[in-house]
């Protein structure tokens, strides 16, 4: 009774045999990847409704302390909120008159792309890649729910991210803050086509990395930064941020600056996905 | 003698599931912890260390699955990682005792730290992210600092379950011999 477990086959042999398991799992997910799906979609959906339910009882528990250190804020805030309702409620006026005549332009050229027409699901953030080198998190609407890979989440009325896996009852998102995200985006004045790409290193000051603008571009700070309509699975017209800096880069052929999105990842807890997928045009037959 | 093992085996899984529940689901809804510490590395430690590489390495393929299919993008990325953690681990299990941490806090910051390399080579370097001194300072050292102060508390919890499942086994196995 020494070998208080045993095992037949010794520690190292079983390394080494779970290794090559390892392996060929990590390379058939690359080749045939219903395979390793089924698996991932399996534990998935064990480890679900718990998520759901700890991730709601974990925010139900310290949102108590929070609302309290928070309404001191509130009332700081409550009185910038004043004056800058006055301020918006003039542009309301203002905005109501463009409205009316961008529906009679609109009717005539019959584009009814803008994404406030686009049809959207809301779901709950439930969990959260913890450690700090991924922003990726789930949500809890999966296929079940129409759901489905490349589809693209917003909240607060900005771009948040895109669906790069899909569960029955969950799907996992990855923001556009990522250091692995590039978006095809453009500005809204000059409709020039550029990448938006997530950074770590920016991130850590709430920016994103903006690459490839033409030299003789006229996007400065301030330019509204909205999905490009050649991106190939973000749908065009969503809203991602505001330039802060621009620079030519040491090239001298293209400039590259920063970007402040407009949604808070840090504390996103509703999202809405749109369920309708971007049209890329893979039905042309050559 | 297989039932035995297999309640072992679901008490390490019991213990696993917890720990990424707290990790992944209650933790990062607490709005003021920046950093999340690492609980699975402090499992995997915790069990490698107690109970030598078969149970370091079990730990780890569980917890790396688990990873792997919640956060992951290819089955493999951290079972691999984990399952080497879990095994170099046991193998200090020799040097282990029950009334001293140390071991314990040095092997937890050394196996999160090792991560975050993984992680940083694996990820970041391969994409032309050079810059190691941002990711070690911003990254790997506050989440190892958070994992080691965490693995203070969660040590010796999870190494009195330990101790209690190895109890009852060896209870069993004398009633039934």
């Amino acid at each position: 009774m020494k070998d208080r477990f045993n095992f037949r086959i010794p520690a190292k042999m079983m390394l080494f045999l779970l290794t090559l398991t390892f392996l060929a799992l990590l390379v058939l997910s690359f080749f045939k990847s219903s395979v390793t799906d089924a698996l991932q979609n399996g534990i998935n959906a064990a480890i679900m409704p718990m998520q759901k339910g700890l991730n709601q009882l974990g925010s139900q528990i310290f949102s108590e302390a929070e609302s309290l250190a928070a309404l001191k804020k509130a009332q700081e805030e409550n009185v910038r909120l004043k004056e800058q309702l006055a301020a918006l409620q003039e542009e309301k006026s203002l905005s109501q008159q463009d409205k009316y005549e961008l529906e009679t332009y609109r009717e005539l050229f019959k584009l009814d792309q803008e994404y406030s027409q686009y049809e959207k699901v809301g779901a709950r953030v439930i969990g959260k890649d913890s450690g700090k080198w991924f922003h990726s998190f789930l949500i809890d609407k999966g296929s079940d729910d129409g759901l489905a890979k490349d589809m693209v989440v917003i909240a607060q009325g900005g771009l948040v991210g895109i669906i790069t896996a899909v569960g029955p009852r969950s799907a996992r998102v990855m923001s556009i803050i990522d250091d692995e995200s590039n978006i095809t985006a453009m500005s809204e004045n000059t409709r020039e086509s550029f990448v938006v790409s997530g950074d770590l290193e920016l991130y850590e000051d709430g920016m994103l990395r903006v690459m490839y603008i033409d030299k003789e571009s006229e996007i400065g700070p301030g330019d509204k930064i909205i999905t490009s309509n050649i991106s190939s699975v973000y749908l065009p017209g969503i809203l991602i941020g505001y330039i802060d800096e621009i620079a030519v880069d040491s090239n001298n052929m293209t400039k590259s600056g920063t970007l402040i999105p407009v949604v808070d990842f840090e504390h996103l807890e509703t999202v809405l996905v749109i369920t309708t997928l971007k049209n890329t045009g893979d039905d042309i037959i050559e | 003698m297989v039932q035995l093992k297999l309640k072992r085996f679901l008490g390490v899984v019991l213990v696993i599931v917890a720990g990424f529940l707290l990790q992944n689901s209650i933790l990062p809804a607490i709005r003021w912890m920046i950093y999340v510490p690492n609980i699975l590395v402090i499992i995997i430690c915790a069990f490698g260390l107690c109970s030598g590489p078969y149970y370091g390495m079990l730990a780890g393929v569980v917890c790396g699955l688990l990873m792997d299919s919640v956060f992951g993008y290819r089955i493999g990325f951290y079972s691999l990682v984990f399952l080497y953690m879990g095994y170099l681990n046991g193998v200090c299990h020799k040097y282990f005792f029950y009334d001293n941490l140390l071991i314990p806090t040095i092997a937890c910051g050394l196996s999160d730290f090792g991560l975050g390399c993984y992680i940083f080579v694996l990820h970041f370097l391969l994409r032309n992210r050079m810059n190691f001194r941002f990711y070690a300072m911003n990254m790997i050292l506050p989440e190892m600092v958070f994992t080691i102060l965490t693995g203070l508390i969660l040590f010796r919890i999870i190494i009195k379950i330990n101790a209690k499942m190895e109890e009852l086994e060896k209870r069993r196995s004398t009633k039934f011999v």
